[in-house]
């Protein structure tokens, strides 16, 4: 009987498994948001606030244990860096799970999960109206972490941009 | 062994079957631009989630 065996199992074997979610909580770590299907997302959460609590830990042993389930040194070290810091004062619920409705070919339900504490990202300039109306909603915490990460954007793409307009003078 | 004691009359079989009807899912409007969306759900075309923007949807 499997009363009370929790495990999403995917489909998959268990080392299979392990090895999808590590890699999931990679990318969620270097990205800071993916897209995925809800069943993954959901099996994702449980392990990705694991790894934040080993990073408010910060020890080594801890850092050890992370390396262990992760595999990947370079994530694991921006998780202690920069996503446990940035979830300090937050005691669990590091992740936020946003339902995006069902995939065209094969009506997969699809999510976003991305950390609660992560600087709100709205690109392109397109939608500029829509997110002035967005971050007139945000809390001044959240608007306070947001504004380091914007800057970077907005300069990178003025580079970007002239970077473009030489090509284009090149062509022409 | 227990058998039925009554054949199951057509009205009594078609009013069970009927709980079994397919229905159509619940669907809310979009608080920002009232499109129709599955509640608890991102909105498709334009990308607001609780008051907020959550993804860019491309213009056209």
């Amino acid at each position: 009987m499997r009363h009370q065996k929790k495990t999403v199992k995917l489909g998959r074997t268990a080392e299979h498994r392990k090895a999808l979610l590590a890699n999931q909580v990679c990318s969620l770590i270097e990205h800071q948001r993916i897209k995925t299907t809800l069943a993954k997302a959901k099996a994702v959460r449980p392990l990705a606030e694991k790894m934040v609590t080993l990073g408010k830990k910060g020890s080594l042993h801890a850092r050890r244990t992370a390396l262990a389930v992760l595999r990947q040194q370079d994530a694991v070290k921006k998780l202690f860096d920069d996503i446990a810091p940035r979830a300090a004062e937050r005691k669990g619920g590091y992740t936020r799970i946003i339902k995006l409705g069902l995939r065209k070919s094969d009506a997969a339900p699809v999510a976003f999960i991305e950390w609660v504490d992560a600087p709100v990202v709205v690109e392109e300039p397109a939608a500029d109206e829509k997110g002035k109306k967005g971050k007139a909603a945000k809390t001044p915490a959240a608007e306070a972490a947001a504004a380091a990460k914007p800057a970077r954007k907005t300069s990178a793409k003025k580079s970007g941009a002239t970077a473009d307009a030489d090509a284009g003078a090149k062509s022409e | 062994m227990g058998v039925p004691k009554r054949k199951v009359s057509k009205m009594r079989l078609r009013t069970r079957k009927a709980s079994h009807r397919w229905h159509a899912p619940q669907m809310n409007k979009c608080s920002q631009c009232g499109s129709t969306l599955q509640s608890h759900t991102a909105c498709g075309s334009c990308g607001y989630y609780k008051g907020r923007q959550v993804l860019t949807i491309d213009a056209g």
